[in-house]
């Protein structure tokens, strides 16, 4: 019996990789993932304990909306044609401050007035430096549109149009988010406010694109952010049947040991358990920190891809609690969907205090039952609490002391937000899971369980990856890199943009190989 | 033009030359970065995978019998390659990975030793198993293991364990014949210090003579400055120091807090059935009760949802692994699980109660019958036609899509 043979082999079924995935197969070519877990999606996933369904981890999808001008992630779904459950989160973000001078608490909702308008309500006198700051944010917004009409590689004629068109853009790409707010006259704790969402997008503001800053957060007031009903599985399984429709097969519990790679050009890869799989064409959803430090041999590891592993920081890693309690969100008095909970509103010494286990106290609270109403039983609610760690703060952690960390950062965390809140948790607790960076290590396989990929420095911010994401960072042929680690940067979104844009790449490569 | 209504004015002084310079500065930034190969592997990587091995290899290194029962000691099987056995948290099981006479077959039990036993330099488990009328691979293992024999387990799995987040500190434990080990496990952690709960272990034996690792319980309630104790619950024997019956819920009330404790159910279905009836009586509310693997569902054609057309046939199963396929029979009353296991197909599973996801597969075709009770699947699962082969029954030819079970 001949075996079959692939068009195209993607490595790890992560939201990126199923994105790659099913572009491929939907332009007609033979893919075949591969994915070490008995499950898709890596992040995007869930888990059940007694009577609940936990969401792994806190997402909110961006460019979605609906309607007759769906944003591109909506558009590049349904093209896909994911069968999926999507609900809008009907706000954007609680955030609060306990800076005892300068502090806040503050809800801000969904849209773009009603957001303008909470914020001049909490910052009496920002309404006129916020209106500027949206019409930038929108500005930059059509910018990202247009760009990717030219799938972010403007030649010639269209350069120069950007150059008419867009020179605002360009103007606002290099310059931070705070120097930006600053520069536009926004009051501090406006600012501070505004700023809230940086969580999502690894970077503080100091260092993060004021452009790719506020067009996201333009992007979540004006289309919502948006979530799958049966929690992101739903998302993972439609791809996966999708992907299946359309001719792809995928292999779980098959873990890629090695990549073959024979002077710089991609020939096939191999299983744990010793297959291998000719195949020139390879999408590579893993980090290449991990493709490079495992699965590559090392005197095939172009030397300029271990100069980029080299410049760039490792993105944060990953600290959640899972609660399933036994009354509802309303008994307890948990409100909103996702509050930030900071001990200052300066984002680079939230940033600095997140390197530490000592010095880091803030956490985002998240609360699925009050996105979807019957998240759980009747009587119940979901409630989980996510922190990110700027730095390897798990690396003296030994086996012995590591149940007893895990538990007390968890105990310490929700002891705090009791406090806060005002709202009994911890006698309520009918089930509890804590996820550390060892456990978002041991499903995901990245380095000190980064779950955002690299930080978006300034100089590695979305603009100049996506710029190199074609030609310049492509260092060995027929391997591609795609995913929360990826030119679009980290989130679930984001994340489909990768996959989507590096399956065109390959599909390229492939013509150009003809 | 669009328009925008924003102050241009705040813009001035920017250029568009920083953007334009984006990728040389980039290239610049990479230029001048070192050319070593960076570290891929982290404390969290390592902590990930000794925690939670694939698999570990074990010699058997002493076997002590019970009477109806013998205790396992297992020591890591180095030359397998496990350097030494994984940490765990008192009351988490290991799956054993059993081929004989065609099967294959995964059973998990209780790790019944501390979790400090693993730790230390002399690493072992001690697993205890009871010989039981339906358990064919209990009875293999009874009958098979000796001195060196090679066993492969999983990492410790499961959530049935004390945590502080959740649990109050008075535990009563509510335990029936072999259902001691995960306590006896709990007890000697906090006998050597790594658990700090009050335990009261409610244990249900026929009588004094049958009672499970009797002798060790004491010891461990000793070593416990008080923290464990041990009440022998006889229901065909009176004995002095002992109670006399089941452990009906005036029991429990004798030896409870009923404002502070946390109640942990371990034992053969008949004692889960019976407290089914006792522990409501109690009033406690739901988090407070919390009961380790249900096991084997069993013979479900006598279930009111069962529908009666499937009963007494049996199934044609076509079962996918990648690019290969293996026909197979099923009757309606056997899981999809066992019908594999006994046809020799590698098909994972860890909990066999449906709950932990492990055997999770795809269901191409045909239908199935889950007991509600063992529906332990995501929400999507059951939209995207996954299912539990370790509680799915046939009710239909089937084409199932199963993940290999890794060598």
């Amino acid at each position: 019996m001949s075996e079959k043979t692939y068009d195209a082999v993607v490595i790890g079924a992560g939201n990126g990789g199923l994105s790659a995935a099913a572009y491929l197969a939907k332009e007609g070519k033979r893919v075949l993932v591969l994915e070490k877990n008995n499950l898709p999606g890596g992040c995007a996933t869930s888990f059940r304990r007694g009577r609940f369904e936990f969401e792994a981890t806190l997402h909110e999808l961006c460019q979605m909306g609906d309607g007759p001008e769906p944003g591109a992630v909506r558009q590049l779904l349904d093209d896909y044609g994911l069968d999926v459950d999507w609900v809008p989160i009907n706000e954007s973000f609680s955030s609060v401050n306990r800076d005892p001078v300068n502090g806040f608490d503050v809800f801000m909702p969904d849209g773009v007035q009603a957001f303008i308008d909470a914020m001049e309500k909490a910052v009496p006198g920002s309404r006129e430096s916020m209106t500027s700051v949206m019409e930038l944010a929108r500005m930059c917004g059509d910018g990202v549109k247009w760009l990717a009409g030219y799938h972010n590689e403007p030649e010639g004629l269209a350069k120069a149009e950007m150059l008419m068109r867009y020179h605002d853009l360009m103007k606002v790409v290099p310059v931070s988010t705070d120097d930006m707010l600053r520069r536009l006259g926004v009051p501090d704790k406006a600012r501070e406010i505004f700023e809230s969402y940086w969580d999502y997008v690894s970077a503080d503001s100091t260092q993060m694109s004021f452009a790719v800053y506020s067009f996201m957060t333009y992007t979540y007031l004006s289309q919502k952010p948006w979530i799958a009903r049966k929690r992101s599985h739903e998302i993972s399984l439609a791809f996966d049947r999708r992907i299946r429709e359309m001719g792809g097969d995928i292999w779980y519990r098959s873990e890629v040991k090695r990549i073959d790679i024979e002077e710089g050009q991609a020939k096939g890869v191999e299983l744990s358990d010793g297959r291998y799989i000719p195949c020139p064409w390879i999408i590579s959803n893993l980090m290449p920190h991990v493709v490079y430090g495992r699965m590559v041999e090392p005197s095939e590891v172009p030397l300029r891809e271990k100069k980029l592993m080299n410049a760039r920081i490792m993105g944060q890693s990953c600290f959640t609690i899972y609660l399933g309690l036994d009354a509802s969100a309303q008994e307890i008095g948990l409100k909103g969907y996702d509050t930030f909970v900071r001990t200052t509103g300066d984002t680079h010494q939230q940033f600095e205090n997140a390197s530490s286990l000592e010095t880091h106290k803030d956490y985002c609270v998240t609360v699925l039952s009050n996105a979807i109403q019957d998240a759980s039983e009747k009587g119940t609610c979901l409630l989980q609490f996510s922190k990110f760690f700027t730095s390897d703060v798990f690396k003296d952690v030994s086996i012995k002391d590591y149940f007893k960390l895990k538990d007390k950062i968890a105990l310490d965390t929700i002891k705090d937000y009791e406090k806060l809140s005002g709202c009994d948790i911890r006698n309520h607790i009918e089930e509890v899971v804590v996820a550390t960076p060892e456990t978002w290590a041991r499903y995901i396989g990245t380095p000190q369980g980064d779950v955002y990929g690299y930080v978006p420095v300034s100089w590695d911010g979305m603009f100049a990856r996506v710029t190199a994401g074609h030609k310049i960072d492509h260092a060995i042929r027929g391997l591609r890199f795609c995913g929360g680690h990826g030119t679009q940067m980290d989130g679930y979104s984001q994340a489909y943009l990768s996959g989507a844009e590096q399956a065109r790449y390959t599909l390229l490569d492939m013509k150009e190989a003809r | 033009m669009m328009k925008y209504g924003y102050d241009k004015s705040k813009l001035k002084g920017l250029g568009v030359k920083p953007f334009l310079d984006m990728e040389n500065v980039r290239n610049k930034k990479i230029e001048e970065a070192g050319d070593s190969l960076a570290q891929a592997v982290f404390n969290s990587n390592i902590l990930a995978s000794k925690l939670h091995p694939d698999v570990q290899y074990c010699l058997v290194k002493e076997v002590i019998d019970r009477g109806n029962a013998k205790s396992f000691v297992l020591v890591p099987d180095k030359e397998s390659g496990t350097e030494s056995l994984s940490y765990f948290r008192a009351g988490q099981y290991i799956s054993v990975a059993l081929e004989f006479e065609g099967n294959a077959v995964c059973k998990p039990y209780s790790i019944c030793s501390s979790p400090l036993d693993a730790l230390c330099d002399d690493s072992s488990y001690m697993i205890t198993v009871e010989r039981n009328k339906t358990g064919f691979a209990s009875d293999y293992i009874l009958d098979n293991w000796k001195p060196d024999s090679k066993v492969m387990v999983s990492g410790p799995l499961g959530d049935f364990y004390w945590t502080g987040l959740r649990d109050s500190e008075n535990v009563v434990a509510i335990a029936g014949g072999s259902g001691i080990t995960p306590f006896y496990s709990m007890a000697c952690a906090i006998a050597d210090g790594i658990e700090d709960f009050s335990l009261t272990i409610l244990y249900g034996n026929r009588c004094f003579d049958s009672i499970l690792l009797r002798i060790e319980l004491e010891q461990a309630a000793l070593r416990s400055r008080g923290k464990v104790r041990i009440v022998n619950v006889l229901s065909d024997e009176m004995r002095p120091g002992c109670e006399h019956g089941f452990i009906s819920s005036e029991i429990i009330r004798k030896y409870t807090d009923l404002e502070d404790c946390t109640i942990l159910l371990c034992g053969p279905r008949a004692m889960y059935s019976y407290e089914d009836t006792q522990i409501p009586l109690l009033g406690l509310p739901r988090r407070r009760v919390r009961r380790d693997l249900f096991g084997e569902y069993g013979d479900p054609t006598g279930d009111s949802l069962y529908p009666v057309l499937a009963k007494g046939k049996t199934f044609k199963i076509t079962v996918i692994m990648r690019d290969k396929e293996t026909v197979i029979s099923c009757p309606s009353e056997m899981t999809l699980l066992c019908a594999m296991e006994k046809a020799g197909v590698h098909a994972p599973s860890d909990c066999r109660s449906g709950q932990c996801g492990w055997c999770r597969s795809r269901l191409e075709s045909g239908n199935v019958y889950v007991p509600s009770s063992m529906d332990g699947r995501r929400m999507a699962d059951e939209k995207f036609g996954w299912i539990h082969p370790c509680c799915s029954y046939p009710l239909s030819d089937i084409r199932l899509e199963i993940t290999e079970l890794k060598a």
